[in-house]
Parts: C-alpha cells; sequence; structure tokens
C-alpha cells in the first residue's frame, strides 16, 4: 500500500511540474487575495482582525486547491487509476498531496501576508505554536477537504457544491484553529494552549481514518 | 391495532402537550420589588406578584424578609389589588448579610419568594448579629393547581420548553435513524436504505427548524436577542447547514444509485464532524444555553414534579411523532419508486 501511495503522490507532483500554470494560478489566487485585503485594510495592527483575515484567506484558497485534486483527472486517467491501485491508496495519497501542497501555500501565504500587512502583531507571540498553528491548519484544511473534493468531483456542479457541502464540515476544524492561531499570537504559553493543538491533530487523524473507510463507496462511476 | 398502538400514543401526548403548555397558567410568583433596597430605619416597598391572589386571600396573608440569620416582618401591609402590595419595613438591627430574600404567603398561593429582592443600604453589618423573634407563623400550604413553575427570567416562556426540547430531541433521534440507514446503504446496496436515509433526514430537517424557530423566539425574550452566537446554537445552524447541504448534493446528481452513494457517504462524514462540534467546542467557551459547559439543565432543579409528569411524555410523543412521519415519508417515496421503475419497464 505504501508502495501506492508513494507512486500517486509522485505521480502528482510530477504532474503540477509538468503543468506549472495549474500551479501558479492557486498562488496567484492566493496572493491577489491578500493584495486586496491589502488594498482594503493598509495595514492591521489588531490581532483578531489579523489572524481571523489570514485563515479566511487561507480557508478559500484551500477549497481552490482541493477541489482540483479530482477535477484533474480525468475520466480515462480515472479508470486507469483504480485498475492499477486501491482505491484507500488513491485517497491517501491525494490527502498527503493535498497537504503538502497546502503546506507550500500556507508558508508562501504568511511570509506575503506578513510583508502587505505588517508583522507588529507578531512582536509578542509564542513563534513554536504559531508555527504550529500554519502546519496543523495546512494539514487538516487539506485532509478534511480532500474527501470533499472527492464528493463534489462526482456531480456535475464541482465548485458550487465544493463550498456548500465543505463549509459547516470545515467550520469547527476552523473555529478551533483560529483560536488556537490567536492565542499563539497572544504569546500564550504551550501548557494553557496546547489542548487546542491535539484537538486539531485529533480532527485531522480523524478525517484521515473517515476518509480511508468512506471512499472505497466513493469512486466507483 | 397491535402494531399502530405508539402512533394512537404519540398523538394523545403531543396534543396533551400543546393543550398543556398553551393553557396550564404559570403558577404565582413574584417578578419585582421596588425600590430593591432596605434602609436603616423605615423603608416602605410596593411588591408586584404575578397570578397572585394578595387581595382575595388579604386574612392568611404573611410578608417577610430574611438574610439566612435574620427575619424581619413588615409593621404594615396595605393590600392594593391582586399582583400589587405595599408593605413597610422598620429595621434597626445590626445583620450579618446585606441581601434580604423576599416571601410571601397566603392561604391560596402558598409560599413564594424573590431571591436577593433586596440590598440593605445603611444597616450596620456585623459578624454576629442578635437572634431575630421569631414574626412568622401558621404557614399555609396553598391551593395545589396543575400549573407551569414560575421561574425568573423565564417567567411565560417556560412554556416553550415542551416545544423547543422536544422537537431537537426528536430531530437528532431521526438523524441518528438516518446515518443508520446509510451505513446500511453502503454496506449492503439496498435501495430501501437509501429512501429510508433520506426520508428520516427530511423528517429530520422540519424538526430542526421547528427547534430554530422556538429557540429563536426563546432567546429573545429570555436573552435579548434572535440570535446570540453562542456554541450550541452555532453547533445547531451547522447541523441545519449540514442536512440542507445533504438535499443539495442528492438533487444534483441525477443517477439515483450514484446519488445515494454519494449522500451516504456524506451523511457519515458529516455526522462525526458534527458531534466533535457539539462535543468540543462547548467547552472552549462560555455558553448561555441550559446544559452545556457547566449550565445546568433544566431538569437538575427547574423541572417540578407537575412539569415532569408533561415533560417527559411530550419528548416520548415527539419522537413517536417524528417516526411516523418518517414512516409515511419512506412508504411514499418507496411508491413513487415503484411506479417510477414500473413506467420504465
Amino acid at each position: 500500500m505504501w508502495n501506492e501511495v508513494r507512486a500517486i503522490l509522485a505521480k502528482d507532483i510530477r504532474m503540477e511540474w509538468r503543468q506549472p500554470h495549474a500551479l501558479g494560478s492557486i498562488f496567484l489566487y492566493v496572493f491577489a487575495s491578500i493584495f486586496v485585503a491589502y488594498m482594503g485594510f493598509k495595514r492591521i495592527v489588531d490581532v483578531p482582525t489579523w489572524n481571523a483575515l489570514f485563515w479566511i484567506i487561507v480557508l478559500f484558497a484551500a477549497f481552490n486547491a482541493a477541489s482540483r485534486a479530482f477535477a484533474v483527472e480525468h475520466h480515462g486517467r480515472k479508470l486507469y487509476l483504480y485498475s492499477i491501485a486501491r482505491p484507500e491508496s488513491v485517497i491517501i495519497g491525494k490527502m498527503v498531496y493535498n497537504a503538502l501542497l497546502m503546506l507550500v501555500m500556507v508558508g508562501a501565504g504568511a511570509i506575503i501576508y506578513g510583508v502587505m500587512m505588517g508583522t507588529d502583531v507578531l512582536r509578542e507571540a509564542h513563534m513554536l505554536s504559531f508555527v504550529l498553528a500554519l502546519t496543523l491548519g495546512a494539514i487538516g484544511l487539506a485532509f478534511v477537504l480532500t474527501l470533499i473534493a472527492a464528493l463534489a468531483a462526482q456531480t456535475d456542479n464541482n465548485i458550487g457544491l465544493m463550498a456548500i457541502l465543505g463549509l459547516p464540515v470545515i467550520l469547527p476544524f476552523l473555529l478551533i484553529l483560529i483560536r488556537f492561531s490567536k492565542n499563539a499570537i497572544d504569546g500564550i504559553a504551550w501548557s494553557a494552549n496546547g489542548t487546542y493543538a491535539w484537538q486539531l491533530l485529533a480532527i485531522a487523524i480523524l478525517s484521515l481514518g473517515l476518509s480511508y473507510i468512506l471512499f472505497p463507496y466513493l469512486w466507483r462511476e | 391495532m397491535s402494531h399502530y398502538w405508539w402512533k394512537i400514543l404519540s398523538a394523545i401526548l403531543v396534543l396533551s402537550s400543546i393543550v398543556f403548555g398553551l393553557m396550564a397558567p404559570l403558577a404565582p410568583g413574584i417578578p419585582f420589588a421596588t425600590p430593591d433596597q432596605l434602609n436603616n430605619g423605615v423603608t416602605s416597598v410596593t411588591v408586584v406578584g404575578y397570578n397572585t391572589h394578595f387581595a382575595e386571600a388579604e386574612e392568611s396573608l404573611q410578608v417577610w424578609v430574611t438574610n439566612g440569620d435574620a427575619t424581619f416582618c413588615p409593621y404594615e401591609v396595605a393590600v392594593v389589588d391582586d399582583t400589587h402590595l405595599r408593605a413597610t419595613f422598620s429595621i434597626t438591627e445590626e445583620l450579618a448579610d446585606a441581601f434580604f430574600d423576599l416571601y410571601i404567603n397566603n392561604a391560596i398561593d402558598g409560599t413564594r419568594h424573590l431571591p436577593s429582592a433586596f440590598l440593605q443600604n445603611g444597616l450596620e453589618v456585623v459578624d454576629n448579629p442578635r437572634p431575630t423573634e421569631k414574626c412568622v407563623s401558621d404557614l399555609e400550604a396553598g391551593l395545589d393547581a396543575y400549573n407551569f413553575p414560575n421561574q425568573p427570567i423565564l417567567n411565560e416562556t417556560i412554556r416553550n420548553l415542551l416545544f423547543h426540547v422536544p422537537s431537537w430531541f426528536a430531530m437528532i433521534f431521526v438523524m441518528f435513524v438516518s446515518l443508520l440507514f446509510s451505513i446500511q446503504y453502503l454496506s449492503k446496496g439496498d435501495f430501501k436504505a437509501d429512501i429510508a436515509a433520506t426520508s428520516a433526514a427530511k423528517v429530520g430537517l422540519i424538526f430542526a427548524t421547528i427547534g430554530l424557530a422556538t429557540g429563536s423566539l426563546w432567546a429573545r425574550f429570555t436573552w435579548g436577542a434572535w440570535w446570540v452566537s453562542d456554541p450550541r446554537l452555532n453547533g445547531a445552524a451547522i447541523a441545519f447547514l449540514i442536512y440542507l447541504a445533504y438535499f443539495v448534493l442528492r438533487s444534483s446528481v441525477n443517477d439515483e444509485e450514484k446519488a445515494g452513494r454519494l449522500a451516504g457517504v456524506y451523511n457519515i462524514f458529516a455526522f462525526v464532524m458534527m458531534l466533535l462540534f457539539v462535543m468540543v467546542l462547548p467547552r472552549m467557551s462560555e455558553s448561555l444555553h441550559p446544559g452545556v459547559g457547566g449550565n445546568p439543565a433544566f431538569s437538575q432543579y427547574d423541572l417540578d414534579d407537575n412539569l415532569r409528569m408533561v415533560f417527559y411524555p411530550a419528548v416520548f410523543g415527539w419522537i413517536g411523532m417524528a417516526m411516523w412521519m418518517y414512516q409515511l415519508q419512506r412508504r411514499a417515496s418507496v411508491l413513487a419508486y415503484n411506479r417510477l421503475m414500473k413506467l420504465n419497464a
């Protein structure tokens, strides 16, 4: 199974590399949203606003990125994929790939956001917790949204359904994430803030397990 | 008769809960007294009652205030009407505590009290107060009436307990039924299980709407707003959105078999996420809602035995009604499905 997952991961990365415009469009989306926010706000010194705006931009970017995971596979290649690999391997491979993509996107997004919106709010931050929030946020958003993307890809109304199905499901994760990240920026110690990180991790692992169980019922056409 | 007795029973129980909920009077109570301070010396206060019988039972009327250690009776009580009276206190003693509870007793209403009705003002506070004379005697039990308990803040809105809470119980029940049928459909592929899951979700959505509407109404009259940002309320809204999304997903796929599979997968995934939301989030922040984050639920001390006798049957009746509605909906859907199959054949 791990070989299959690795092969799918390698295939997805190679595909992305050969069509850089697709990847570029996602990064452009993040950059454009941050730029629009910058035009609207100029600089943000208020911690809750800075934090919430960042995660909202990341959330929509994540929807964009995740919805591509299955939409890029056209019909013939999908059939080929499922005939050589188990469906469990396909979904795990896609989830890991999405998580990697989101990690790069959140990292780059955080830097651009910091440059544009100012990093004054981070002066007293508990940096380790904040980096952990970025990491867990990227991985969790990718994990939860991959199964939703697989669902939406099976319908005719891919983009619209993605938001309708995904938003209510991702909200608990997002609320905990925003709280954890805000506490990290406020410089609250790990002892008081750590439970949120465990909750985020728990949701990510839970969605991994659920996707593993449910995806085999999903992929058949 | 043998296998639809529960439908008749649920119908009777729901009907009786509606009749009781709308017709039974609220127990007598004391909403407030003005001014809310007792001065050193003579103070005259106006006490306002609700559903009380001050004038009708004037001979047996007794009024007193107590702070736990000391009890004082007014030296003059003037009854205005059934719901208003003026009491004049003369207090010069040294006291241990600053808050007074107000008590009123008469032959019809029994003993009613308003906790922390008065704050002392200018009275001397000491550690060891002198004991006061006993000024209250021969309390009347009051007439035992079938009514709603009179709770501060809730007042008349306590009737909503019989509609709001059972509707959420019924919703959770049928949504759970829907989840079980979704699991069955995914594992067995039996189209009837898919129809059952959809029917249950439909009925659940109706009860969720009732629950949201009654809850919003209740919030307006107890918390002052139609909607407050509260973990429990947000959880309810998200549950509602999830099941709306469930139907959007179903209707956006034309192939019945495929729609069933997709909806089943979403049902299971979303149910687990919703459970997380309901379990984890309320511990993160304070909630106004009873039964969340350390707030006691109503049953702990607000429900008296009168209300208990109606509330639990009402819950049973509403769940039974939901199951009945689900059954009808499922049968209608199966008939429609069979007809479609016959037309195609």
